[in-house]
């Protein structure tokens, strides 16, 4: 299967404190990833380097291509906390804007902008602001927006932090039926065992662990010495 | 419905724009319509009033600035009052929807309506961050005003700072991942 995504020996330090040492990994066309780590892992550091936000030493390469403007346009992401994607009055203006800015026509966009909402189960929020829905619909209105932009790849930085049990629900529905590849970082076991099949465990900036989800997700003693349990 | 909106947020921007270089008499008119218009958007003279605090206490501060070197006046914390409350008026009432649609990209009229988004956006950012900061600011001082009051302030300020850069900076990132910015 053609490598989507391929990390070599990335490293990173915020000044002379390290957060990521000698990462390796790779995602294959069609694969779900999941990043498991505790809080302060690194996870978050990770992403910003895979998405070209930092640049530290080691080779990222995205689609062929060093991280940049170019490479992710193939990608979507969706941030742990949505409100820094969904600003505009509506959200069916959010979706319509990145449509409008890539030359679709307006009633084109405004259809394809409500399609997405309909399948993300959104369709009668359409006219509302991001603000006045709950922390799961702008989750989920994230993930629409990130998908209307029919990206390769799909990055989730903890899409299930501050999510109540039936709002974690529906999101395992809605990725479980999405085609695309995924990176998906999380702390939450179960949750990562249902939508990723395999797992790395990174652990105070390094990889300690990665293997197929069930096995990770099973063994107890690398997740209590993670701090995952 | 959107003609009427267009012209009342022009009109308060106008005004705003205006406020900047009116003074005396004009200057107090011109305020107290914003106010008028503040409060009836928003339903009332105390939800104006609270929205403003944030800005009166920077206001207040530069009037001590002001005062210490020997130049105070009024006119200036009136201004800014005054194009904060048409500001917010004309922000409000925009049909933004339709303005996206109308300026098609890569005009500048698109950066425009872009622009003045990404500022109302940041706008309710730092309000929602204002409000997080006094309210913990509330929970972990006893007294507002007295010992420790004034210290505590200092670094609700400090945080409310570094909490609207780190916002700003995911913001400009989902942006630029987007495609939306450069």
């Amino acid at each position: 299967m053609k490598t989507i995504l391929d990390v070599d020996g990335l490293s990173f330090a915020y000044g002379r404190k390290q957060v990521l040492v000698n990462i390796n990994f790779s995602v294959s066309e069609g694969e779900s990833l999941g990043l498991l780590g505790a809080n302060g892992a690194g996870k978050s550091t990770l992403l910003w380097c895979l998405l070209g936000l930092l640049r530290g030493e080691g080779s990222v390469r995205v689609f062929g291509e060093r991280p940049g403007a170019s490479a992710c346009r193939r990608v979507g992401v969706v941030f742990q906390n949505p409100e820094d994607q969904l600003f505009m009055p509506t959200l069916a203006g959010d979706l319509t804007l990145p449509q409008l800015n890539r030359g679709i026509a307006p009633e084109q966009a405004r259809a394809g902008a409500v399609e997405a909402l309909g399948s993300a189960g959104l369709a009668a929020c359409a006219g509302e602001p991001a603000m006045h829905l709950s922390l799961g619909q702008r989750k989920r209105a994230a993930i629409a927006l990130a998908l209307i932009q029919r990206p390769e790849l799909l990055i989730l930085d903890e899409p299930t932090s501050e999510l109540d049990g039936g709002s974690v629900r529906h999101l395992v529905d809605l990725l479980r039926r999405l085609p695309v590849s995924k990176l998906i970082t999380s702390h939450q076991l179960e949750f990562l065992a249902k939508v990723t099949s395999r797992i790395v465990v990174l652990h105070e900036g390094r990889i300690v662990a990665e293997g197929p989800a069930e096995a990770i997700v099973s063994n107890q003693e690398l997740l209590l010495r993670c701090g995952l349990i | 419905m959107g003609t009427a909106r267009t012209f009342v947020a022009v009109a308060a921007l106008g005004a705003a724009v205006a406020a900047l270089w009116l003074h005396g008499p004009a200057l107090l008119i011109t305020a107290v319509a914003g106010f008028a218009a503040h409060s009836l958007r928003s339903g009332g003279v105390r939800r104006t009033l609270r929205d403003s605090f944030p800005l009166a206490m920077f206001l207040g501060f530069i009037a001590v600035l002001q005062l210490a070197s020997g130049s105070a006046g009024w006119e200036l914390p009136l201004r800014a009052l005054a194009v904060f409350w048409l500001a917010a008026v004309a922000f409000g009432v925009l049909p933004w929807n339709q303005l996206v649609v109308l300026a098609r990209p890569p005009s500048p009229f698109f950066s425009v309506v872009l622009f003045l988004l990404f500022l109302r956006h940041f706008a309710l950012v730092l309000r929602d961050e204002v409000r997080r900061v006094l309210q913990a600011r509330r929970l972990c001082v006893r007294y507002r005003f007295g010992a420790g009051s004034f210290r505590s302030l200092v670094w609700a300020v400090v945080a409310l700072f570094r909490r609207a850069l780190v916002r700003a900076e995911r913001f400009y990132a989902a942006q630029w991942l987007g495609g939306i910015v450069p």
